[in-house]
């Protein structure tokens, strides 16, 4: 049976849709193409099919496949504006919360504007019953201005006066999208209104709205309005709510290029205010940080950073800038330093941790080690960084270690003596290797050279008679005492074994196989329709990390942990 | 079993091992020890002497002269040592003018007693010497370590003397010292054997006890063989304890055999304090001096395990300085100037070991279980009396402050657990949790007494806060001994004595004491404990540390 006979028998049976879902997946074009002009011919009724039970008997998986079929091939089709309007609300309908759901009015945009007489009639419906049709505001304001835009957008306005809060919020916010460019009236009436709706919300929403259609007009028109919107959103952001930040944030991101220096300030600056609760806010900031030039532009991110994560009860946690981390980690090591550098000496325990956070525990980059004469330290200042690094960034034994290093080059020669007591007791008693890492970072000249040196023979006469005398055998916990210890340390990696489970990647896009035996694994696959199954062979490979645990932890638990709060209390020098 | 002790007795060395277990082997074997060991004392050659019946029936004097392991040709001859010199002397001045006068009848024979084997290179040496110097009354032998061995199996360790199963027990603590707690375990169900198996009369009590000892000093030679000491030092600890528990009742009186049992008991003590100086020595002394010196030799990446072994060697040391202590006030009381004098050079040398262990160990001021306090009061007990209050006040405030941090920390705070599977997932995050964990202390009252005792106000003031807010909570108690204390304390086998509860912190120090002195003069059951009467008080610290018994407040040096 042709294509098409499958699709008329199933659309007499009354299994159109389901027939159009299965099809989906395979050659769509030409399904659509032909279910387009089977609808047009009048051979089926596409949207009668999508009015009725069908739709309803549809499940949710298949629904979406669905709807992209629909939303494919609705502008193409002929039929009525009510037609058109009810199909469309009902597939918005049956999409429930999901993201996509607008976009059958976009469908329907698309179809209305190609022909004005739709759009015309579209308003009209709209005007009839403005509470139950306002979702028709978006589509068939943006449809009409494509045929006449001077009409559109006065009806635009009219609309974003009306008191039905949600037609009025669509009419404002088509409003940035249609006003024609080069009717400077409109345009002036145009900021206006968006300056009424900043000044004077009706609703939360308002001011992110007219901020947001504010922006398009600015995208759309450039620096013939550039000032205007500058004035408008410097205003926004005095006291934003949630929804205007989520806008703020938006509009960075999406329309960076044409923000002037003010507006970038102005936007940072109420940014800054953004919760942990604001997570699409977040989410919007750690994009435009993954895009901004972090290092050529420090200042200003460190300061969004330090109010983020220390805002007093919803901080945000550093984890949530997954993006700027990542980001982070791409830069030369001597930003991430920089970063790490800048928190720490705020002398802010959330911004100590979270500085912490920022260090790489597995790829550590290169060299991380910075100049800190860029940050005009005083003696008493490097002493207080190094302690704060001690404090926070111990378990990270290679960042700290390049961190201490930038210490012990710029710290004065009488306070040279102090810094290296608290890096041997602090550091390198914990890291018995380390030294040897120190000695091959610093070069001849290097200003830290002779601390190193020093350093060095202080931990060789420490550790030599210790090494010398090595474990007493006379010491050794009881085999009992063994035995229950060796369970602790298996439950404890295995829990941590399936907590990594649960957090990778492969655990939310694969489905896990577990091997009993072997080395590799085979599988028969299917790749290609009509052929047959193909032999995968995948060779296992291990996967592993280690993390080297401070040496007081083990033989001073509560000392270390009682220097460590210490130095984390500690407040910077006056 | 017999090659175990031939072993044993070639590990032996010759002076304060081999000659102080001959005289045991020969009264075992019947026989009257009429000259022992001494230090000092011009013996001309012999080392023990004793009378009794030989295999032919026959009863003679034996002259007994001791060379440890195997006897070579520069034991025997040419050296001030020599073996050749001992039998000179035996036969041109013993013989001749010291013996006495009650055994001048008698038939000598002079035993060349080995604790291994003669050397072929000598062997025409040694016979020739004997050869020539025979005669009617004087005749010659030599005991080697196999004699010996025959000799121990048919003396102390006679099958009927000894309990059921007892050479199982006996192989197993030597072949498992490699496994301390193991060994340990093993020596302890033989001496307990031993003792439950002994009738309570003097000669049954002498030779149980010379059986555990003989027992305890082949683990010894064993274990330090195996250069791990672990097993031998409980083992000694425990030996104390049952022995002066079989014992204690048969000690009065000046019999010969109450005498003897006192010896056997004194002999005991010995081995104890000698194991204990060997375990400071090789293990403790050479680390003390160094940063996380004992801390980094524990062979574990555990933190709990450091703590626990490091809290365990510090009540060792305080045990051990106690004992020095009690030796001194001992040899003074004898007016043995120079042996005291020797006595308390090592005692000062261990007070500093103490010291040092201490500071160069900051895991020993933050205990993790609340019966660590047992083993602070030793060490504290020990520093006190021997004049480093300083040091004492100095680490009861670091011990507090780390206290307090890590309870509010939810570090390792101290908890009443004791089984090491509850220690080991300490501490936890609940809130319901910590306060099971800290549902009463020992530790803290201990602490309170000795920051009062070294007028430490500010630590005191610490402690009281503490204990008023956050720790609240928690039943602060000090325990006394009761009328049950002598019947269970030495052998560990139930509960006893009495306990202080509601033990308030006060602000003051006078106060604070005031409050346990009271008790102590309302509890008297301590003065009655057979080791205070005895004047063996260091018992009782051994006791304490060794089956986790507080140390009673009586011991504290503030109390009338």
């Amino acid at each position: 049976m042709s294509t098409r006979d499958t699709i008329l028998a199933a659309n007499a049976n009354g299994t159109l849709l389901e027939v159009v879902v299965e099809m989906s997946y395979s050659d769509s074009e030409s399904v659509m193409n032909l279910l387009s002009s089977l609808h047009n011919s009048g051979e089926i009724d596409f949207l009668a099919a999508c009015d009725s039970d069908q739709l309803d008997n549809i499940s949710r998986d298949s629904f979406f496949p669905l709807q992209r079929v629909f939303c494919e091939i609705f502008p193409n089709l002929c039929c009525s504006v009510s037609d058109a309007t009810a199909t469309c609300d009902k597939l918005f309908q049956k999409a429930g919360n999901d993201l996509t759901a607008p976009l059958v009015f976009k469908a329907l945009r698309e179809w209305m504007q190609e022909s004005p007489g739709r759009a015309l009639q579209g308003l009209a419906q709209l005007r009839l019953n403005i509470e139950t049709q306002a979702r028709l505001v978006r589509p068939v304001l943006l449809a009409g201005a494509v045929h006449n835009a001077t009409k559109f957008a006065e009806e635009a306005f009219d609309l974003s006066y009306h008191p039905q809060t949600f037609a009025r919020a669509e009419a404002l916010w088509t409003l940035g999208r249609l006003v024609p460019e080069d009717n400077d009236q409109l345009l002036h009436r145009a900021i206006k209104r968006f300056a009424d709706a900043i000044e004077s919300p009706l609703t939360d929403s308002e001011t992110a709205i007219a901020v947001e259609a504010a922006l398009h007009l600015l995208e759309r028109i450039g620096d013939g309005v550039a000032g205007d919107v500058e004035r408008l959103l410097k205003r926004a952001c005095q006291s934003p709510n949630p929804a205007t930040r989520h806008a703020l944030a938006d509009g960075l991101q999406l329309h960076r290029s044409k923000y002037t220096d003010a507006m970038i300030d102005a936007t940072f600056e109420a940014l800054q205010q953004t919760n942990k609760h604001d997570s699409l806010t977040i989410k919007a900031i750690d994009h435009i940080l993954y895009r901004w030039n972090i290092d050529e532009d420090r200042q200003r991110v460190l300061t969004l950073l330090m109010n983020l994560l220390s805002n007093e009860d919803d901080a945000i946690e550093i984890e949530a800038l997954r993006d700027f981390r990542h980001r982070l980690g791409d830069e030369d090591g001597e930003v991430l330093g920089w970063y790490v550098v800048a928190l720490l000496l705020t002398g802010n325990d959330q911004l100590g941790l979270a500085a912490a956070r920022l260090l790489p525990v597995t790829k550590t980059p290169d060299r991380i080690d910075i100049d800190l004469t860029q940050f005009g330290l005083t003696s008493p200042w490097v002493l207080f960084l190094a302690r704060k690094i001690l404090g926070y960034c111990l378990m990270n034994q290679r960042c700290a270690a390049w961190l201490l290093l930038s210490c012990l080059r710029a710290v004065a020669d009488q306070d040279r003596p102090a810094i290296e007591n608290l890096i041997l007791h602090c550091f390198l008693l914990n890291y018995l290797g380390a030294i040897d890492w120190f000695k091959s970072a610093v070069s001849p000249n290097d200003p830290a050279k002779e601390s190193v040196n020093r350093l060095s023979n202080a931990l060789e006469s420490y550790v030599s008679e210790l090494q010398r005398l090595g474990t007493c055998p006379a010491f050794a916990p009881s085999e009992r005492e063994r035995q229950l210890q060796g369970y602790h340390q298996a439950d404890f990696w295995r829990k941590a074994q399936k907590k990594a489970d649960e957090g990778s990647i492969l655990s939310i896009v694969g489905r896990k196989a577990t091997l009993l035996y072997g080395a590799a694994s085979i599988a028969y696959v299917y790749k290609n329709e009509g052929t047959g199954p193909q032999r995968l062979e995948i060779a296992m490979a291990a996967h592993e990390v280690s993390v080297e645990f401070p040496r007081l932890h083990a033989i001073d638990p509560i000392g270390l942990s009682f220097a460590t709060s210490g130095f984390r209390s500690e407040r910077p020098p006056s | 079993m017999k090659l175990v002790l031939m072993e044993y007795l070639a590990s032996l060395k010759e002076r304060g091992e081999l000659d102080v277990i001959m005289p045991d082997l020969l009264s075992e074997l019947g026989m009257t020890v009429i000259s022992r060991p001494a230090i000092g004392t011009k013996q001309y050659g012999v080392d023990v002497a004793a009378v009794g019946d030989d295999s032919d029936g026959v009863r003679r004097l034996f002259l007994l002269s001791i060379k440890a392991g195997d006897l070579k040709r520069s034991g025997w001859d040419g050296r001030e040592q020599s073996l050749r010199k001992s039998l000179n002397q035996i036969i041109d001045v013993y013989i001749q003018k010291h013996i006495p006068k009650r055994y001048a009848s008698l038939p000598i024979r002079v035993v060349l007693c080995l604790g291994g084997e003669l050397h072929e290179a000598v062997k025409d040496d040694v016979n020739g010497f004997m050869d020539r110097h025979t005669d009617d009354r004087v005749t010659f032998d030599i005991w080697n370590g196999d004699g010996l061995a025959d000799r121990l199996l048919s003396g102390v360790l006679r099958e009927h003397a000894l309990p059921q199963g007892w050479r199982s027990d006996f192989r197993k603590f030597l072949a498992m010292v490699d496994e301390p707690d193991i060994s340990f375990g093993y020596f302890c169900r033989f001496a307990a054997s031993i003792a439950d198996a002994a009738k309570p009369t003097r000669p049954a009590c002498l030779t149980a006890i010379r059986q555990i000892y003989l027992g305890l000093w082949t683990l010894y030679v064993w274990a330090r063989m195996a250069n791990n000491i672990e097993a031998a030092y409980l083992s000694s600890e425990r030996a104390v304890l049952i022995s002066w528990s079989l014992i204690k009742n048969q000690l009065s009186g000046k019999s010969k055999a109450a005498r003897q049992i006192n010896r056997s008991m004194k002999r005991v003590i010995t081995l104890h304090n000698m194991i204990s100086e060997n375990y400071l020595t090789s293990y403790v002394k050479p680390r003390t001096n160094l940063l996380h010196g004992l801390a980094s030799a524990v062979p574990s990446q555990s933190s709990l395990d450091i703590n626990l072994r490091l809290f365990d060697i510090l009540g060792r040391i305080g045990s051990r300085g106690l004992w020095l202590l009690h030796a001194v006030h001992c040899l003074d009381l004898k007016e043995r100037e120079d042996d005291a004098g020797i006595a308390r050079e090592t005692l000062y040398k261990t007070a500093t070991l103490l010291s040092n262990t201490i500071q160069n160990n900051p895991i020993l001021c933050t205990p993790i279980q609340d019966n660590q306090a047992i083993d602070i009061n030793i060490a504290c007990l020990f520093l006190n009396r021997v004049g480093y209050d300083r040091v004492i006040q100095k680490w009861i405030h670091q011990i507090v402050r780390a206290t307090i941090f890590a309870y509010h920390s939810n570090g390792p705070y101290p908890c009443v657990f004791r089984d090491y599977r509850d220690l080991i997932d300490h501490p936890k995050k609940d809130a319901k949790y910590r306060i099971e964990a800290t549902a009463a202390s020992l530790l803290v009252p201990t602490l309170a007494v000795w920051a009062a005792i070294t007028d430490d106000t500010d630590t005191l003031r610490l402690l009281q806060e503490f204990t008023s807010n956050t720790y609240e909570h928690a039943t602060l108690q000090l325990w006394y001994p009761g009328s049950n204390t002598e019947d269970h304390l030495y052998c560990g086998t139930a509960n006893h004595g009495l306990t202080q509860i509601d033990i308030k912190i006060e602000r003051s120090c006078r106060q604070m004491l005031a409050t346990v002195n009271t008790e102590c003069e309302a509890s008297g059951a301590f003065y009655s404990l057979s080791p205070i009467n005895y004047g063996l008080w260091p018992i009782f610290i051994s006791a304490s540390r060794h089956h986790r018994v507080p140390v009673p407040p009586h011991l504290w040096p503030f109390v009338n």
